[in-house]
């Protein structure tokens, strides 16, 4: 703390409070003479009261040379101030950035009262009471954006704006917030200062570092003071990603606990009307798991709901998620132009479309320009082959043939060191067996308990010589009695090291042939960029045609509420685009073209918001403070005129001397 | 009697007096003093005037030759069987020129005032009137007389009274007593700042010879309430002592030692039937008269 003086010019009057001590010497060195009559009894009482009436006299010098100090100093207009580094703040500008956070765990409530609610209250509290030169408010949500572009003096916009707002359902990009309060006061001059306002949850913050800078003072104030129990929807997963009609889809919704008791809730399924509920179990401050078993009847894009009993904190009671149901897998079969036994792959595969319903099969000789297939056979895998024209969601089985060089491998292993010539054909005419490497791959969970065989029964005679595959490299599923790779996942595709043709092995005459292939199809197709996406709330949601638009057709979005939201079109290099014009809030999005919903985009709760653990924000840099203190600090910063207190302290003083001085004072008796 | 020009004593003074009879009771000691024969034969004994007999009258004293040429009963009056002595004592020392800043007239001219009307009272009445003026001894002493001339004398002595230097009331007392040949009334004017031990004590004599003594203690209203001032040096006017004090902050115990003093002086008064009386300069002086008839 220091004191400073408004008021310098009155400076010297410091100097009047030694009159009185001025006066008192010189009245004791020059007093004014009285002849008086007798000093006999004067002289007798002074020797009796002289014990008391010297300290009594320094007293009452004393009281009126310190009242006379507290007029004077009232007048020099005495300024107490925090720091007195902070001298020039009392005159100096003040920026301040108001940085508060809006996202979902603000709109949880404590005591009837949201977090938000409190945050900005104490914003405006402060805003009234700090009274910057020049203020601005940050809102730190998934779009961190500020209310004016820069600092302004118009503090009761801010105060309205604080008023209007309302928290958002998403999380928030906290780092970009606070780049942009920093932006904010780079223009700024003077006493520059980040008021941070929020709960500082655990589970967004615990991992954010603010930044340090001499330039202005972070300080943050903490608005929750108890964590609201709450029970959350945190995912919502199913298998297969791309169901069959008729497959079973096992949809799995995770529910965390967040609060001290076990809890016992239903969770309810709404698949495109077919509807399941179940109850859990959930641990205090853990998670379960809800499953359903679902088999979709119709192809198409189903919206998939899961819902909680609502709670306090309901935003996270719902989740979304959109499935995709085919009515059949694609495979093409590429085979070489020579009619040699590899030919009869091709008629294998016919022969395997015909026999699986769900299974399409084409087959041409050179590979198609514009293919999208969930498949493609390559039976002839070799260097010369181009494979950069293929569509990205296709699953690639690619069968190796010589020539194939190590760098064709590399295109899909890079970290595959391969010696050069390690590739080469070999051949066995008794042929070799193949051997299961990863046998809980789905793919072979029908042959768990042997009733289906052995997946890769019979012999196998003709082959590419491959090194063994790292596990960092590739998944091998299958390898020979050797330990060349016969079946193994590059990627999203897979290395088929396995003659079908009869000529060159006996696997398609095997019973578990069938049931393999069609286990394998079903889950070694991979979703294609773009499909099972979910957004989070906050985000800008987007939706491609997968063809080119009928002349005329309007696109549609319909928000969750029924609410017709205007979208906006974007020609992008992979195709048009149309986009939401705002954040969006959770729920499910319908798409519709010429009034006929073609799309689903599912909009979730972000689950980190669902903790609404807080932690203590003083492990992040800047002070930690409550608007209270932040007020009284200001003002000390500014500077509190300490005139109230002087003046009181000049009454005090006058009363005190004026109270000594007629102590032992009766009054007098009548003549 | 005929007015004067005298300073001390005023015109309307002099009406006033007029109403009061010092001189009724001193004729009684008059008549009484004749008629116990005094015994102090060989002193000088002044005629003093003829007077009709009436019944009761000692026939010793008729003037047979008044008798002869007249026909009449006439007896012959001397001063000594007719009139009652009045001592005036006047306190002249330093302190009684004390005059305080809302006071006219300082106690010496007050007490002056009162002398010269006691004087006036008792010589209109035949009586006798001394004046002694004393500080720390005494500094003039008018012996008793009755006269107009007398008067004059004491009313110029007073004119032309200063005061003195430090007060012994005691010390003039005991010096005055030779010197005060017959009993009467002694009258002392004072501040009496001095010890009543040691005034009482000089008294003695007096009270064994039968002397009715008043003690008329004259104080300015500043005395007795200390002036309202701040730091001051006071000076001691019989002594020059000087003590620097705060008189406001001393007043309370000034007047309880003032007090004290003055009930000293009324117990010793009481117990010695002297009366006693306290004045201040702002009262009227004639109240004590009231206390002398």
């Amino acid at each position: 703390m220091s004191f400073f003086l408004q008021n310098t010019q009155w400076l010297w009057a410091l100097l009047i409070p030694l009159l009185p001590i001025l006066v008192h010497l010189i009245a004791r060195t020059m007093p004014p003479k009285y002849h008086f009559s007798s000093l006999t009894f004067l002289t007798e009482i002074i020797k009796k009261t002289a014990r008391w009436q010297r300290p009594k006299d320094m007293l009452i010098l004393l009281f009126r040379c310190l009242a006379l100090l507290a007029l004077i100093l009232t007048i020099l207009g005495l300024t107490l101030l925090s720091d007195k580094d902070k001298k020039e703040s009392a005159t100096a500008e003040s920026t301040t950035i108001l940085l508060i956070d809006r996202t979902a765990s603000m709109m949880a409530k404590e005591g009837g009262t949201s977090r938000f609610e409190i945050a900005t209250q104490k914003a405006q509290d402060l805003l009234l009471k700090l009274n910057p030169d020049h203020a601005n408010i940050v809102w730190i949500d998934a779009s961190p954006e500020a209310v004016y572009p820069l600092p302004g003096a118009n503090l009761s916009f801010l105060t309205e704006a604080l008023q209007k707002a309302d928290p958002y359902p998403e999380s928030g990009h906290i780092q970009a917030a606070l780049q942009l309060a920093l932006s904010q006061l780079q223009s700024s001059s003077g006493k520059k200062e980040i008021i941070l306002f929020s709960d500082f949850q655990e589970s967004t913050w615990k991992e954010i570092k603010l930044p340090e800078n001499a330039d202005f003072t972070l300080r943050k104030i903490p608005v929750s003071t108890k964590v609201p129990e709450n029970l959350a929807l945190t995912s919502l997963n199913y298998s297969p990603t791309r169901p069959l009609i008729g497959q079973p889809l096992l949809i799995q919704a995770t529910i965390a606990n967040y609060t001290g008791d076990a809890r016992s809730q239903f969770v309810t399924l709404d698949l495109g009307g077919i509807r399941q509920s179940h109850e859990i179990e959930i641990p205090a401050w853990s998670e379960a798991e809800a499953l359903f078993s679902v088999t979709p009847d119709k192809a198409g894009t189903l919206p998939i709901s899961v819902s909680l009993e609502p709670d306090q904190f309901s935003g996270d009671d719902h989740r979304y998620a959109v499935v995709n149901v085919q009515e059949s897998l694609t495979l093409h079969v590429q085979t070489p132009s020579t009619s040699d036994s590899t030919g009869h792959e091709g008629e294998i595969w016919e022969a395997l479309g015909k026999a699986l319903p769900w299974l399409e099969v084409t087959a041409s000789t050179e590979l198609p320009a514009n293919l999208s297939t969930d498949f493609l056979y390559l039976s002839e895998w070799s260097d010369a082959v181009d494979l950069t024209p293929l569509e990205k969601n296709t699953t690639l089985l690619l069968r190796p043939s010589s020539p194939l060089s190590p760098s064709s491998l590399k295109t899909f292993t890079p970290n595959w060191e391969i010696p050069e010539n390690a590739l080469a054909p070999s051949q066995d005419k008794d042929g070799w067996q193949i051997l299961l490497k990863a046998p809980k791959h789905p793919s072979f969970t029908l042959f768990k308990n042997g009733e289906f065989g052995n997946p890769f029964a019979g012999t196998f005679k003709k082959r590419l010589f491959l090194p063994s595959l790292p596990e960092e490299v590739g998944l091998t599923l299958a390898s020979y009695e050797d330990g060349v790779p016969a079946l193994a996942r590059l990627g999203n595709h897979y290395l088929w090291n396995l003659s079908m043709a009869r000529a060159e092995s006996s696997w398609s005459d095997q019973s578990s042939f069938l049931p393999f292939i069609g286990e394998f199809l079903l889950n070694a197709r991979r979703t294609s960029e773009g499909e099972n996406l979910s957004f989070t709330a906050g985000s800008q949601i987007s939706w491609s045609p997968k063809a080119e638009l009928p002349y005329g057709a309007t696109v549609q979005l319909i928000r969750h509420d029924s609410l017709l939201l205007e979208s906006k079109k974007e020609i992008r290099p992979e195709g048009s685009y149309f986009t939401s014009p705002y954040r969006t809030t959770p729920g499910l999005y319908h798409w519709k073209l010429s009034n006929q919903t073609v799309s689903y985009t599912p909009v979730n709760f972000p689950s980190a918001e669902s903790d609404l653990r807080t932690m203590d924000p003083n492990f992040l840099l800047g002070e930690t403070t409550d608007a209270e203190t932040l007020t009284r600090k200001a003002s000390l910063d500014r500077g509190v005129p300490l005139w109230k207190w002087l003046l009181l302290l000049l009454a005090l003083f006058l009363l005190l001397e004026s109270l000594l001085s007629n102590l032992r004072k009766t009054p007098l008796p009548a003549a | 009697m005929a007015s004067t020009a005298h300073r001390f004593l005023k015109p309307e003074d002099i009406l006033r007096l007029n109403n009061y009879e010092f001189g009724a009771k001193a004729m009684v000691e008059g008549y009484l003093a004749g008629k116990h024969r005094s015994k102090q034969r060989g002193a000088s004994i002044e005629f003093h005037e003829y007077r009709p007999y009436t019944p009761g009258d000692d026939p010793a004293l008729v003037d047979w030759r008044v008798y002869a040429r007249t026909k009449r009963h006439y007896l012959r009056t001397f001063e000594q069987e007719t009139n009652l002595e009045c001592h005036i004592f006047l306190d002249s020392s330093a302190s009684m020129g004390f005059k305080g800043s809302q006071s006219e007239l300082s106690k010496l001219e007050f007490s002056s005032f009162f002398a010269a009307c006691l004087s006036w009272l008792v010589i209109k009445h035949r009586d006798r009137v001394s004046l002694q003026l004393f500080d720390d001894k005494i500094r003039t002493f008018l012996p008793p007389g009755s006269t107009q001339k007398h008067l004059n004398e004491i009313l110029t002595t007073l004119e032309g009274n200063e005061p003195g230097g430090e007060t012994s009331l005691s010390e003039a007392l005991t010096r005055s007593a030779p010197l005060i040949k017959r009993k009467g009334s002694l009258i002392v004017i004072s501040d009496f700042f001095d010890d009543p031990t040691a005034i009482f004590q000089s008294l003695s004599p007096y009270l064994h010879r039968g002397f009715k003594i008043h003690l008329f203690h004259i104080l300015d209203p500043e005395e007795a309430t200390l002036p309202d001032m701040n730091l001051t040096r006071f000076i001691d006017m019989e002594t020059d002592k000087r003590l620097t004090l705060h008189p406001k902050h001393l007043k309370k115990a000034w007047k309880e030692a003032l007090q004290d003093h003055r009930r000293n002086l009324r117990q010793f008064s009481t117990r010695r039937n002297v009366d006693y009386a306290p004045l201040l300069t702002n009262q009227s002086y004639f109240t004590l008269f009231d206390r002398l008839t």
